[in-house]
């Protein structure tokens, strides 16, 4: 569990979407690293991503970590940007997922405002999730 | 001297919705006369992961992009609500962060004075914090400020409340160069106790019959004729009208008694589809109307918080409505994508909040 102090730092990230690119090579990095993956370079400028993308693949969640509540569904989705994260899918109805052999795949999705989560000091966690378009 | 008024505003209701019916169906009541007299068909629900702070957020986000500027011009957020999600530990932080006023972008530890706060006045709270911002912006203090009016309203359990109480938030930003000016506003308060949640309390006492002529009606049509009074208005000079809606029929018997015409209401009037969404009810209604309005209207909002406090404000559109209106989710959309839940499911997505 990410302590009080951490979730802080990761504010930017958390609530805004923004990312890091490289000034050598062009690569839009998210989440934040130190250094580009795809070249090394250190020469990384700050860089806000849309928040839109696809759907790669999702999962539903049935045993949910403390202070999560289950069920709900975590996908790997591809932003438009290029990088490829993990989220967290809201607004739609389990059962409808249920029923689709293809789950969400390859569906359009925009970022939305959430709680995310309850930590252990009962302090809210906000964030972003994916909404489908 | 520039005009100052709305430069950009957004709104934001939940997709789950319980119908009037189902509630009564719970408690065993007779539901014609209960929809009859409140007018309201169903309400907007907020789901586990939403709140004051979630929806304030979306709302702001659409405000934004119409407003079309750089969120790190806005010096200034007020938030009014009922519902904050912390007894202690303010809403407007984590807002004012999630919509980018604090720091720069590309400058991450450049800091900027920003003025915050969480105002609560029962329902008038959002339309208070339009009176503060607009004030900073005439008084050259800030570019923009955004006015925030958000609730997740619970009533008790087989409480009359319990039919109406919603969930919805509106954003506006003032500042200069407007899509609607804003020419004047007026208030009127007096000690009249008609509702009331005490510290620690989940949910709130009312007077019941109480809160109408003395409350609701007396406060609603004082702001009014004052703010006519003072910019030598008249009735047949506004176009659109929205009062505060703790159902659908307060607002038009107050629009009779001040002699407007029903019609006048009825882009604002969202609270059937809805609920009264306390903080937001008044703001959702003037969102509602910003989203059609033509250049040249002008509007009446007065707003109404138990306790109790009528503010007043006229607003004239102009020409800049027209690009704005074409950027991002209307009232209207949101007030369509909606899914009903029954009775249970109500309970669990305000269960969940219980636990908190
Ligand atoms: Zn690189």
């Amino acid at each position: 569990m990410l302590s009080v102090p951490v979730f802080w730092r990761m504010n930017k990230e958390k609530y805004k979407m923004i990312g890091k690119k490289c000034l050598d090579c062009g690569l839009v990095i998210f989440p934040n690293r130190k250094n580009c993956p795809s070249c090394d370079s250190q020469k990384l400028e700050e860089f806000g991503l849309s928040g839109k993308g696809k759907i790669y693949s999702d999962t539903i969640i049935r045993v949910a970590p403390d202070g999560f509540e289950a069920p709900y569904i975590t996908a790997l989705i591809k932003l438009e940007e290029g990088p490829m994260i993990v989220g967290e899918i809201t607004g739609v109805d389990i059962e409808d997922v249920e029923k689709n052999p293809q789950g969400l795949v390859d569906k359009e999705v925009s970022i939305t405002f959430r709680k995310i989560m309850l930590n252990e000091n009962g302090l809210r966690v906000y964030g972003l999730k994916f909404l489908l378009e | 001297m520039d005009k100052t008024g709305i430069v950009g505003w957004g709104s934001y209701v939940p997709r789950f919705r319980i119908k009037i019916e189902e509630i009564a169906r719970i408690w065993g009541r007779d539901a014609l006369p209960i929809l009859e007299g409140l007018g309201v068909d169903e309400k907007a629900i907020a789901g586990s992961d939403e709140d004051t702070i979630t929806m304030s957020v979306e709302a702001g986000r659409t405000a934004i992009l119409r407003a079309g500027i750089n969120p790190v011009k806005i010096s200034a957020l007020f938030i009014g609500s009922e519902s904050h999600p912390y007894a202690v530990n303010p809403s407007s932080t984590v807002v004012s962060e999630a919509l980018g006023f604090s720091s720069a972008f590309g400058n991450t530890f450049k800091e900027k004075t920003i003025f915050m706060g969480d105002l609560e006045f029962a329902c008038k709270a959002g339309s208070a914090g339009m009176q503060i911002c607009h004030a900073f912006v005439k008084s050259n203090e800030i570019e923009y400020g955004m006015a925030i009016g958000a609730d997740t309203a619970q009533g008790k359990p087989g409480d009359a409340l319990e039919y109406t109480a919603g969930s919805g938030a509106a954003a506006f930003i003032l500042g200069k160069d407007p899509v609607a000016e804003l020419e004047g506003t007026y208030s009127f308060g007096t000690d009249t106790s008609d509702f009331w949640r005490n510290e620690g309390k989940k949910y709130p006492n009312h007077g019941a019959r109480f809160t109408g002529e003395p409350a609701y009606f007396k406060h609603v049509t004082n702001a009014t004729k004052g703010l006519m009074e003072k910019l030598s208005l008249g009735i047949d000079d506004f176009d659109k009208v929205v009062f505060h809606t703790p159902n659908a029929k307060f607002p038009l018997r107050a629009a009779k008694i001040l002699g407007f015409d029903a019609s006048k209401l009825k882009e604002g009037l969202v609270v059937p589809k809805i609920g009264n969404t306390y903080s937001g009810a008044s703001l959702i209604g003037l969102a509602s109307v910003l989203d059609s309005a033509k250049p040249g209207e002008r509007i009446l909002v007065t707003s109404y918080g138990s306790g109790s406090g009528s503010d007043s404000f006229s607003f004239m559109i102009t020409n800049k409505i027209l690009q704005a209106q074409k950027l991002g989710k209307k009232t209207i959309d949101y007030i369509n994508n909606k899914k009903y839940v029954d009775y249970g499911t109500y309970v669990k997505l305000r269960g969940k909040l219980l636990r908190e």
